[in-house]
């Protein structure tokens, strides 16, 4: 169908249209209208593009693959349809290939500072910690309050120890210029957490999951921090707060204690002493596993 | 497959009808609007509760330059089952077209594409009678909702507040916009009803002129009932949003609600949402829809009445509807009715496949909602994940009441 | 314009699938019932996977020279006494037990920053079982070719 029966900006106004479903998560309205793009200009990459967008939004990632591979073969060059392919590979554990699209995509767009943030979250989940925060830093020199590489830069903040404090200053400024961002009330459930406030990790979790209670994401986080401030794991919070560490000290603390006392008891209560902290050491073996089963 | 075979292929089987279709949309493609709008027809003929054949026809006759008869058909379209908009055709059959009325033009900047046109919506009305069983919600809709906008002065002498806005929450295809229809019915008030494709605009500012015309025309309408079909979509939660068109769009909305493109009085402003958590939170502040009522899924008298109207003009034996409502459990509206529907293939399957020429039946329906599952569980299952692990505030109470009481919970 | 070394790509086709180590739960357990060269294969390992062998090894010679020095204290450095005198003769096999936690706390410090990345970040730990067992026995049979040939021997 050529383009002369249709009105001169038809094709922005369906693109428009459909960017704004998009934007609202309303993916089954844009497919039909990029569908009907798709069908009425069939050379338009864009169509394609956000047909393949669509796809990856619903989880569709070998659907997304497929057009993306597509776009990309008829428009090599095409920005957005690179950064699918990256964040595709990146899905598909493909973290070799993904990192090679975004290194692709920098040298091409060296002031774009989405890319500094999505190649420094990639960096993060394969532990180059140093790397990471590197790029997020030249990303927020580019951009200084980019919300994504201020996410990055206050994790490489949490993981070096250095932003549990609340005037650290990269999760200070994304509290300030995100305050309602996913990303956000995730670094902040991170920092508050570390800070041993599990309970207020739980309420800026909760506040999260009210607002996308469709998330398995966010639904698996605060159930975790459910459990980990349910009254019945507070014997266990030297465990919860100081991990293994806290562990080794109530063992071989509570292995000596016993010992000591042994001289200055009677042997009853000796025997129910050790048998109260067998019953603690089980406990803290079965008890967080069981209630795992239950919330 | 070309046209030569899609030909062969339909006389042997001249009842298939996605061949038809395809082959219809062939033709289309092919640029043969003629022919394409003669298979349309067929298709209508034979299954005359679709949308999908008059939409395919309205489509024809767009290409044949027929705009009006197309946007007819366009609109008959909407009120048939598995309507899905195109927005071509929504371009051209706006919905609130009138036709019948007073109607309102609004022209900018000369472009077609700035025209809107809107009106209330010429249906027939449908009033509480209408709505069988959901008795606890007619309940409180009138106490919430009716009777507050019918007699604002006894409310005001109780000092009860009764302005702003109610927004309908609940799983899909539970009949919210239908109650939101029998509410406009009750209140004997004009109904006008808002959907996305009727604000959006890619011209800078646009939008949000298309919904403060919609506040005007309610204004002037009055006693009017201003419905907001999934009302996430316009007012979507900014937070979320990337773009700042979705953004500009919510803080619009947000003044008119708030009544600073004129008074808000005599009009009732209702929303429906599935998703009430994409909903800005700013829209559920008092004077906006600071009231919320859920509406559940329908209760098994509802049911049972959705069976019978279904089956209506249906050639079936003698079928009990308690029993089908009984195994339905959970299931919306739109679920029963496509039970109905696999009942039906049932049927025609024997008499097209079988030669034999027999009835909808009991074990028919049975069947059908075996196979079929309920559409609302995973609504449902997310509205648990709200009230179960989030903490979530009063505004869900009656979701959890009714989460608990079906012990999904 | 970045510095050019950010635009070097870090990913080598044998991490294409993502970096991960053992969990801190498994090095725990691990060193507590194997020792300090358990902790230390472990250690090591992750270290392999993390591509930082060529600096981590020295930890390994560590663990090696570790166990006969503690064998060698307790039997001839007079240990054993003195172990008994301060605290008493049952905190002997717990002694051991606390030195491969101790091990376990420096292999801890040593990949702290991946191992805080792996729990923040939430990068799932690589299957631990199959090594953990093996280094548990590697360094029970470790202890005891120390104790029998090199300690008893005298």
């Amino acid at each position: 169908m050529s383009d002369d029966t249709h009105p001169p900006d038809e094709r922005a106004r369906i693109q428009f249209e459909a960017l704004a479903l998009i934007d609202r998560r309303r993916y089954d309205q844009a497919r039909v209208l990029i569908g009907q793009g798709l069908k009425e200009f069939p050379d338009d990459s864009e169509f394609l593009y956000l047909g393949a967008f669509v796809d990856y939004a619903q989880d569709h990632t070998d659907e997304a693959f497929t057009a993306t591979t597509q776009l990309l073969a008829r428009d090599p060059e095409h920005y957005g349809g690179r950064r699918l392919l990256a964040q595709l590979h990146e899905e598909h554990k493909q973290y070799a290939e993904a990192e090679e699209q975004w290194l692709g995509l920098l040298r091409d767009h060296p002031e774009d500072a989405d890319l500094y943030g999505f190649y420094g979250h990639l960096m993060l989940l394969t532990l180059n910690t140093d790397k990471a925060r590197k790029l997020a830093l030249e990303g927020l020199s580019q951009e200084p309050d980019h919300s994504h590489c201020l996410f990055v830069a206050t994790l490489t903040d949490l993981i070096e120890g250095r932003g549990s404090s609340f005037d650290a200053t990269n999760l200070q400024r994304l509290l300030t210029e995100h305050p309602e961002h996913k990303r956000t009330a995730v670094a902040l459930v991170i920092a508050l957490n570390e800070r041993g406030d599990f309970k207020g990790a739980l309420r800026v979790g909760q506040e999260l999951l009210r607002s996308q209670p469709d998330s398995q994401e966010v639904l698996e986080m605060v159930k975790a921090l459910k459990r980990q401030s349910h009254w019945s794991m507070l014997p266990l919070y030297p465990m919860q707060r100081w991990g293994w560490g806290g562990a080794a000290a109530v063992t071989f603390g509570g292995l000596i204690m016993l010992r000591a006392l042994r001289a200055n008891i009677d042997e009853g209560t000796y025997v129910i002493l050790n048998m109260a902290w067998l019953g603690y050491v089980l406990y803290s073996w079965i008890w967080p596993a069981v209630l795992k089963k239950l919330i | 497959m070309d046209r030569t075979q899609f030909e062969a292929a339909l006389l042997t089987n001249p009842f298939d009808n996605a061949l038809r279709t395809r082959y219809a949309d062939h033709l289309l493609a092919q640029g043969d609007a003629s022919a394409a709008l003669a298979q349309f027809e067929l298709l209508t003929r034979q299954i005359p509760d679709e949308s999908a054949p008059l939409i395919g026809q309205a489509r024809a006759l767009l290409q044949l330059g027929r705009r009006d008869d197309a946007a007819n058909r366009y609109r008959e379209a909407r009120r048939q089952a598995g309507f899905q908009p195109d927005s071509r055709l929504e371009a051209l059959a706006a919905p609130s077209t009138p036709t019948a009325g007073p109607r309102l033009t609004v022209v900018t900047g000369g472009k077609s594409d700035n025209v809107v046109e809107f009106a209330p919506i010429a249906r027939e009305r449908i009033g509480f009678g209408d709505i069988a069983g959901l008795d606890d919600l007619k309940r409180t809709v009138r106490l919430q909702i009716i009777e507050p906008f019918l007699n604002p002065a006894l409310f005001a002498k109780f000092k009860k507040r009764a302005g702003g806005g109610v927004m309908l929450y609940g799983p899909p295809g539970c009949g919210k916009t239908m109650l939101a229809r029998a509410v406009a019915t009750e209140c004997d008030a004009e109904f006008m009803s808002v959907g996305i494709s009727d604000v959006l605009n890619m011209y800078i500012g646009e939008s949000q002129r298309n919904l403060a015309q919609f506040f005007d025309k309610a204004r002037q309408s009055r006693p009017c009932v201003l419905f907001f079909d999934e009302i996430d979509a316009l007012a979507f939660a900014r937070s979320k949003a990337q773009s700042e068109h979705t953004r500009q769009v919510v803080n619009e909305l947000l003044s008119q609600l708030d009544g600073f493109g004129g008074d808000n009085q005599g009009v009732l402003i209702l929303a429906a949402t599935n998703m009430p958590w994409d909903v800005d939170s700013a829209m559920k502040r008092p004077g906006r829809f600071s009231r919320q009522v859920f509406v559940p899924p329908p209760d098994e008298a509802a049911r049972a009445y959705i069976v019978e109207l279904k089956l209506r003009g249906v050639p079936h034996d003698a079928v009990d509807a308690k029993a089908i409502a009984a195994v339905t459990r959970h299931f919306s509206g739109a679920d029963i009715e496509g039970v109905v529907e696999l009942a039906k293939d049932y049927a025609l399957e024997d008499h097209l496949v079988r030669k034999i020429e027999r009835n909808i039946t009991q074990q028919d329906l049975l069947r059908a909602a075996d196979t079929a599952k309920a559409s609302t569980l995973d609504w449902l299952r997310t509205a648990r994940n709200l009230v179960k692990y989030a903490g979530a505030d009063d505004s869900y109470s009656d979701v959890e009441q009714y989460l608990k009481r079906h012990r999904i919970v | 314009m970045p510095k050019n070394d950010l635009l070097q790509p870090s990913l080598s086709a044998s991490d294409a699938t993502g970096v991960s180590i053992y969990s801190t739960a498994a090095g725990y357990i691990v060193s507590y019932f194997g020792g300090p060269l358990a902790a230390a294969i472990i250690a090591l390992l992750n270290s392999f996977h993390l591509g930082r062998l060529h600096k981590d090894w020295p930890f390994g010679a560590l663990a090696l020279l570790a166990v006969p020095g503690y064998f060698k204290w307790l039997q001839v450095g007079g240990g054993q006494r003195w172990l008994s005198a301060v605290i008493g003769q049952w905190s002997i096999p717990y002694v051991y037990r606390l030195m491969g936690v101790l091990f376990f706390g420096l292999a801890y410090l040593m990949h702290r920053r991946y191992y805080r990345s792996m729990a923040l970040i939430g990068v799932p730990a690589r299957p631990g079982w199959i090594p953990g067992v093996g280094a548990v026995m590697a360094g029970m049979a470790y202890a005891f070719l120390v104790v029998e040939f090199l300690i008893n021997e005298r």
